[in-house]
């Protein structure tokens, strides 16, 4: 049920990074959704669970973004193992922790994208769009963070 | 269980090498169809979404659009008219043999006792029983004199009457009015017969307008019961399209001409006033 969510939020995830306009843009920045819910997943899930979601998510990425089959797939599923190390390392249930996490993987993500799209390279893809995307990607999370933990809050309350 | 992990992740890992060293085959095969199909029917069903609200508001401001192109449309044909207008009234005044002035058309009652108010007076030099004409022909003749407005009586009132005759000058009689913006003229002479669309003129006779402006244009023949023949005449001047007129001060050849010019005023005997034409 889980992993079936979580393939659920993945496909709607990469149906908002595809789609143009994006829901979150402020001008040509825009949060990776696919990023922030893998790191939710890798958070929360199992290992294996959560390296296979993030190659399919990757795999199922690359027809519509990029032009390199296995490239998406390749860079989630070292940015899930990254967490899942990182997580066994040294995790803490502190909202600033997920956050460094988001952060530092959209970053990784950005900076790769970067480096393997020289070529194409745009303004989207220069200092300020490598750092924007993680900023937002983190700001979006702290947003979701503490609206699920609202709405748990309240629902708590309801159901008591 | 930790060497699971890395067996797997190393598994991925290759299958993602794999992947973007045959890149180019998998794209050509059926199964980067297959790698699309989970997210294409969300994505395709987005798209469409948006295309449909782009449509709508693409529409929406087509229409938009196109209320402005036809305001501004309708604006300059609305000015083109006038400038044709003005160009054939400067035109008129340089050509005429009258003296016109022109004046505007301040304000309109279009009743029976239509009337029109205009923007000249006793200071352009006009007076009373003076004729009203426009491009077209006969609008009517002032009535009522202030020092900067007129009042004139239209061919559209009840009071109004004017001499006509045919082009060929055989057929002489007075139109008056009949219904809203038409004249009418009732026949006494049988051995003159006119047709539907002859053009009538004024006569002259009567000395207030002069000789061979355009009155109208017959539409219509009827026969009243006593024997006679009704015609019905369309002006050419349409009263509610006027914005300007000009006012005919002196014709020539025609020295007496208004009703104050025409006669002298001799005393009152009771409450009788008597006059004394001065020819």
């Amino acid at each position: 049920m889980r992993i079936a969510a979580a393939f659920l939020a993945i496909i709607i995830g990469i149906t908002m990074n595809v789609i143009s306009p994006h829901v979150f843009a402020i001008g040509f920045a825009r949060p990776d959704i696919v990023i922030l819910i893998l790191t939710i997943v890798c958070l929360n899930m199992g290992r294996k669970a959560s390296l296979i979601i993030a190659f399919t998510a990757g795999i199922i990425t690359d027809p519509y973004i990029g032009s390199i089959v296995g490239f998406h797939a390749l860079v989630y599923t070292i940015m899930a193992f990254g967490i899942i190390k990182v997580r066994e390392v040294m995790y803490k249930d502190n909202v600033l922790f997920h956050v460094l996490i988001v952060f530092s993987a959209t970053m990784l993500f950005r900076l790769i994208f970067s480096v393997t799209q020289f070529r194409h390279l745009s303004y989207a893809d220069s200092l300020p769009g490598i750092f924007l995307p993680p900023v937002m990607t983190s700001l979006l999370y702290m947003m979701f963070y503490y609206l699920y933990k609202y709405m748990r809050k309240a629902f708590i309350h309801v159901r008591q | 269980m930790e060497k699971k992990t890395n067996l797997l992740f190393a598994s991925l890992l290759i299958i993602s090498v794999m992947a973007m060293v045959f890149s180019s085959q998998i794209r050509e095969s059926s199964l980067f169809g297959i790698l699309r199909a989970p997210v294409y029917p969300f994505v395709t069903a987005v798209m469409n979404i948006s295309k449909a609200i782009e449509a709508d508001i693409s529409y929406k401001l087509i229409l938009d659009r196109y209320a402005d192109m036809a305001i501004k449309n309708t604006l300059s044909k609305g000015i083109e008219n006038e400038n044709r207008i003005l160009r054939a009234m400067l035109d008129l005044t340089e050509k005429s043999q009258y003296d016109l002035v022109p004046a505007e058309i301040i304000g309109a009652e279009f009743l029976e006792n239509s009337r029109i108010i205009i923007n000249k007076g006793k200071s352009a030099g006009l007076s009373k029983q003076m004729p009203v004409i426009f491009l077209n022909g006969l609008v009517g003749k002032i009535v009522e004199v202030h020092e900067l407005t007129s009042i004139v009586e239209t061919y559209n009132n009840m009071n109004f009457r004017v001499g006509v005759r045919d082009k060929n000058n055989l057929f002489y009689s007075i139109a008056k009015y009949h219904s809203t913006e038409k004249l009418e003229v009732i026949d006494l002479q049988t051995d003159v017969s006119l047709n539907v669309n002859d053009t009538l003129f004024t006569s002259g006779l009567g000395e207030l307008f002069p000789e061979g402006l355009t009155v109208g244009v017959i539409t219509d023949i009827r026969d009243n019961n006593d024997g006679e023949t009704l015609y019905i005449i369309k002006p050419f001047e349409q009263l509610h399209a006027l914005k300007f007129v000009f006012i005919i001060l002196k014709q020539p050849g025609i020295s007496l001409r208004t009703e104050s010019e025409k006669y002298s005023d001799e005393g009152k005997i009771g409450w009788f006033t008597v006059m004394r034409r001065r020819i």
